[in-house]
């Protein structure tokens, strides 16, 4: 009973003998037929409902101290997550940029077939060798270029030439 | 109402949202005894007061949702819903209160024949007595004296103001004061009453 109870019931204090013939009228207690209607109409309705459905629903009560701490922890450790991976150097990005692709034609050594006839032909002076002569005209020989001792340049020098600059050539 | 029992059945209350049947037998355990009386001093029928407490009982498990914590307690809304339903069946009656006679053993008192039927005619007495006030008068007369309930309660419950329900108890409380002055103070009361109408 609260204060605000207490207050109102001061006020008929004075009819204190209303009040006792009052009390002098007692209801029936809840009858037992009553509990088992109620009950079953209980077990009716909540017999369908589902395990799913009662965990699909269920709620947890969490303390407010307890759902900050776990908040502040959570964020802490995001936070530590994200700001300890290392940051990647700083010169790679400029090395990156230094690289400069260039295209460099390097012989090949490759394999020539030479017609005589056709090297008397674009050659006059062999046409006066006697060797050349001997060569069967009808037979056909084959040059082989020979990469002995061939080594990769060791330094490169490029230079870049504007297309139509023909005085570099 | 203590807060922790307010908080105790809104706990139940949740567990009744997610489907917890056990939780419905506990709120009506809890709340049964005080719903039952009201419904059947206003009525003043066993049978109809069954039916009604059932229905109260059961409207708030089938939806549970229409009771809002921040309105009121679960009491006083179980209440006011005992109450809606109570009128609705007086009002099926023709505003008549069928009040029964007591059946045998419902009577607490054992101290004796004399003193048990003195009992009995007291409380037929003021049961009548109670049955002869207006609906609305005997609602605040019922949970103001019976139920223990506040005016501010009373007020939620009635859904009217505090000062109507103190205008309607004092109201009842004359009309009680007269119809029962033979039983008071033996028969005191009613000078009383005729000193207080000259006031």
């Amino acid at each position: 009973m609260n204060g605000d109870n207490l207050l109102d019931r001061r006020e008929h204090d004075e009819d204190r003998e209303l009040n006792v013939l009052l009390k002098k009228w007692r209801a029936p207690e809840v009858p037992a037929v009553l509990n088992a209607r109620v009950a079953e109409a209980a077990q009716r309705q909540f017999r369908h409902t589902s395990l799913w459905k009662r965990l699909l629903t269920a709620r947890i009560p969490v303390p407010v101290p307890v759902a900050t701490l776990a908040l502040v922890l959570l964020s802490a450790t995001t936070f530590l997550a994200v700001h300890s991976q290392k940051p990647a150097p700083a010169t790679a990005p400029q090395a990156a940029a230094a690289v400069v692709q260039a295209k460099i034609d390097i012989p090949a050594p490759r394999r020539v077939e030479v017609n005589p006839a056709m090297a008397t032909e674009t050659r006059p002076d062999l046409r006066q060798d006697p060797a050349a002569k001997k060569v069967d005209p009808g037979s056909a020989y084959v040059t082989h270029v020979d990469l002995t001792g061939f080594e990769p340049v060791k330094e490169l020098k490029i230079r870049i030439l504007p297309r139509g600059n023909n005085n570099e050539r | 109402m203590p807060d922790l029992d307010h908080d105790w059945d809104l706990r139940l209350l949740d567990r009744l949202r997610c489907g917890d049947g056990a939780a419905f037998l506990e709120i009506y355990q809890r709340h049964k005894e005080g719903i039952f009386r009201f419904v059947y001093r206003l009525l003043g029928s066993l049978e109809k007061a069954e039916d009604v407490t059932q229905e109260c009982f059961i409207s708030l498990m089938s939806s549970p949702a229409r009771f809002d914590s921040r309105r009121a307690s679960l009491r006083t809304y179980l209440y006011s819903a005992a109450r809606n339903l109570a009128f609705k069946q007086f009002r099926d009656l023709g505003g008549e209160v069928p009040f029964e006679d007591r059946k045998s053993g419902d009577s607490p008192s054992t101290s004796g024949p004399l003193h048990a039927l003195l009992t009995e005619e007291l409380s037929a007495e003021v049961q009548k007595a109670i049955a002869g006030l207006g609906p609305l008068q005997r609602e605040a007369v019922i949970l103001f004296e019976y139920e223990g309930q506040s005016l501010a309660e009373i007020a939620a419950i009635a859904g009217t103001d505090v000062g109507t329900v103190k205008s309607r108890l004092y109201r009842a409380r004359e009309r009680l004061r007269r119809d029962l002055a033979p039983y008071l103070n033996g028969g005191g009361g009613a000078s009383r009453q005729e000193s207080d109408h000259e006031r």
